[in-house]
């Protein structure tokens, strides 16, 4: 009978059309729209490339026009450079083909056509050099004997950094959206979850009115639906994985076994949220739908999967929301595995998930168990 | 009127779905006023940096001040995940340790291992803060050089990083002195995707219901003329398509005030109301389509979010990819939003009221396609129909 009843759950699952769409088809149409979007965002804003600028020159400067030539050279070039008049360095400018224009002149001064890291970098490194420039000068006015002393300091190379590295992982930010993602479709589980406890629900279902009547063990009975539900969820959610991983080629990490795992439990977690509020109380279906709908999207809009840093800001003023919000513990177990090199912070993150999991179906089976229908 | 009452009592029944996307769009409208920036005036980037001083010494805490002064500072915990987060995040873009020594150091005239960091490897910010870095710890190095004590050659530093460099921003805009500011081009940016979302979600299950068939049935053979009863669906569909834009409107007029009132919010004005028009017609396709009720949300969730992130809605397409920018071409909300930046002067788009009127002219190409679609689709599914 468990057997019986299995198959023909998972069978009632899979064609629910709109379940399906929302589960399988519309995470990969998102999916897609997100790699249009944010495939090329973090090697064009975040992975420094040498700055492109023109240098008009009013007045000749050697030295000048040495550091730049030396800048713009060798393995890891800071600027790429133009030497042209005004007329033609805005025409760059204007086309966005540079960053800023260096007009060289009594004092150096810069034109730029907006704001950003690549300009305040050009703005930072003329300051650094009309710096130089004064110590020099000064020097030479009152220390003369100083002088070859403090330029041999100025040309000396500074290497006061050292720069400890965090992880081997993928670095990339946008890739919290793909996870917060798969997140979403283990959170849409909720609609299984929830369809699987209105089914046996004679209130709110013609087919849990039947079963009611039936001989059969409700526990039997609810189990068998349960797990169909989390076998249909666990398809959607693999198809999602493995669209994201090997068609998309988003970089989650290496851990591809790990990574479907994670998957394997956000459906668990998303399917029994979705038993419980299924469970509760004697609203209509669609309230209840209506209900979880709603807080899955809440949840997944906390982890940031609208609004990529919204996880660091919670954490930063409510980092509660962020152990308990289950689409942050499911994305988090991504997120794990894409940066951490070991799994102490992943056992943590799935241990909290299981006991979530554990939690709410114990309290959906509490709620569903010895329920009576007087008339219907 | 009946018709008309009738499309109305629906329309009502649906508008909630339509209010809430309109009220959501509109409080972040307003919680973006209350982060206004100037954009006329050259301002320096500020990284966000945490720093911890293990050195407590005059000279390390003269370092935080300069730091502190060219950069926002935050707080993060010395624990490794809390670490990970906020880099990860971009909370912080470089976490600093002045190791113990570096006053000692300096004063010896050693520069290495005066600090060390944990950063997003090989970023722009990065790069930003190892210039602001090598700025001054080179000047440091050379005024100890030079005979000076590193308290001094500290307080000499500060004193000279004050100088700045006058730096000009060129505007290459015909109209670069009407104001059209961050939020205001914003706002405008995101009634790309608001605008399709409501009238799909909106507009569309209406007229599904006032084209199902039993109700077609049931009006023809009442003593409405077809040309009356199409007359009165189409008013219906103007009010709320018109209703929706003003609504949208009037709450610009109250976040953005004057912006609104100048040539270039009037324009802004124009591109939306053009925009409203494809809006209109792609419903009526839809709806014409006749897909299935619960199937409008999902229809209407990948046109909105899809052209969104294609045409550079979310993501500003100066950073989208040189193919997606071409699919791009081929959708309305591109030239809307190619429109748009040329207002703000943003996304390399200098103002030019020819190029302007293009893209609008490109819009209402897409309307009338839309359009013409529309009757054949209707025109088809008649013929069959009668087949």
């Amino acid at each position: 009978m468990f057997r019986q009843i299995f198959k023909y759950e998972f069978i009632n699952t899979i064609r629910q059309k709109e379940l399906i769409f929302w589960m399988m088809c519309f995470p990969i149409i998102l999916g897609t729209f997100f790699n249009l979007a944010f495939g090329s965002l973090y090697e064009k804003n975040e992975i420094f490339t040498e700055i492109p600028v023109a240098v008009a020159e009013v007045k000749e400067d050697s030295v000048f026009r040495e550091v730049l030539d030396e800048l713009s050279s060798g393995e890891s070039p800071l600027f790429t450079v133009q030497y042209t008049d005004m007329e033609k360095a805005e025409e760059l400018l204007k086309n966005e083909d540079i960053k800023g224009i260096i007009c060289v002149d009594d004092e150096l001064s810069l034109s730029v056509a907006g704001n950003g890291l690549e300009q305040s970098i050009i703005k930072s490194f003329l300051e650094q050099y009309e710096a130089q420039k004064t110590i020099i000068t000064d020097t030479a006015v009152n220390n003369p004997d100083k002088l070859q002393d403090v330029i041999t300091a100025l040309s000396a190379d500074i290497n006061c950094i050292e720069t400890k590295e965090l992880s081997g992982g993928n670095m990339d930010e946008y890739v919290q959206y793909f996870q917060n993602l798969i997140a979403m479709v283990g959170m849409f589980g909720t609609m299984v979850g929830l369809f699987a406890a209105t089914s046996n629900e004679a209130n709110l279902s013609a087919i849990g009115a039947r079963k009611c009547v039936a001989p059969t063990h409700k526990l039997k009975s609810i189990v068998a639906n349960l797990l169909a539900a989390f076998c249909a969820q666990i398809i959607c959610v693999f198809i999602s994985i493995t669209y994201i991983v090997f068609i998309l080629k988003i970089d989650m990490g290496d851990k591809i076994p790990m990574i479907y795992l994670s998957g394997a439990s956000g459906s668990l977690l998303g399917v029994s949220l979705g038993f419980l509020i299924g469970s509760i109380g004697r609203m209509s279906e669609g309230v209840k739908v209506g209900i979880s709908t709603s807080f899955s999207m809440f949840c997944c809009f906390l982890s940031g999967l609208m609004v990529g840093n919204m996880k660091a800001v919670i954490n930063q003023h409510c980092p509660i929301v962020n152990k308990i919000n289950p689409a942050a513990v499911i994305s988090d177990l991504f997120y794990c595995l894409a940066v951490y090199d070991d799994y102490s912070r992943y056992m943590e993150k799935m241990v909290t998930l299981l006991i979530m999991s554990a939690v709410f179906i114990t309290g959906g089976f509490l709620l569903t168990r010895r329920k009576k229908y007087a008339s219907i | 009127m009946q018709v008309f009452k009738t499309f109305m009592k629906v329309a009502k029944k649906r508008l909630h779905v339509s209010m809430i996307y309109i009220i959501i769009f509109i409080s972040i409208g307003i919680a973006m006023t209350s982060t206004a920036s100037d954009t006329n005036n050259f301002t320096e980037t500020k990284l966000s940096v945490s720093i911890t001083d293990l050195d407590n010494t005059d000279a390390s805490r003269a370092l935080s001040d300069y730091i502190a002064k060219n950069n926002k500072i935050v707080e993060v915990e010395n624990d490794k995940d809390a670490i990970m987060d906020a880099v990860f995040y971009r909370r912080a873009d470089i976490i600093l340790t002045i190791n113990e020594g570096y006053s000692q150091k300096l004063a010896n005239g050693e520069t290495d291992g005066l600090f060390s960091d944990y950063r997003v490897p090989g970023s722009y910010s990065a790069e930003f803060f190892d210039t602001q870095l090598d700025q001054y710890i080179g000047m440091l190095n050379a005024y100890t050089a030079g005979g000076m004590s590193v308290d001094e050659a500290a307080a000499k530093t500060a004193e000279l990083a004050e100088k700045e460099v006058s730096v000009e921003t060129l505007n290459f805009s015909e109209n670069a002195n009407v104001e059209f500011g961050e939020n205001i081009s914003y706002y405008y940016q995101y009634l790309a995707y608001i605008l399709i979302a409501v009238m799909i979600s909106g507009l569309c299950p209406t007229l599904l219901v006032m084209m199902r068939k039993e109700i077609r049935s049931r009006t023809n053979c009442s003593c409405v003329s077809n040309v009356s009863q199409m007359v009165q669906i189409v008013l219906g569909t103007v009010i709320f398509a018109v209703g929706v834009y003003l609504l949208l409107t009037v709450a610009a007029f109250f976040l953005y005030h004057s912006q609104m009132f100048n040539s270039k919010g009037l324009l802004a004005m124009l591109n939306g109301f053009v925009y409203l028009i494809f809006a209109t017609m792609l419903t009526i396709l839809i709806s014409v389509i006749a897909p299935a009720n619960k199937a409008v949300d999902m229809i209407g969730n990948v046109i909105s979010l899809g052209m969104s992130f294609v045409c550079g809605v979310f993501v500003p397409q100066s950073l989208l990819s040189g193919t997606v920018l071409n699919i791009g071409k081929f959708l309305p909300a591109y030239w809307y939003i190619k429109a748009n930046n040329m207002l703000a002067g943003s996304n390399g788009e200098i103002f030019g009221m020819g190029k302007y009127m293009t893209c609008i002219g490109i819009e209402l190409a897409f309307s009338i396609a839309m359009f013409c679609v529309t009757l054949l689709v209707a025109k088809s599914k008649r013929s069959s129909k009668s087949v």
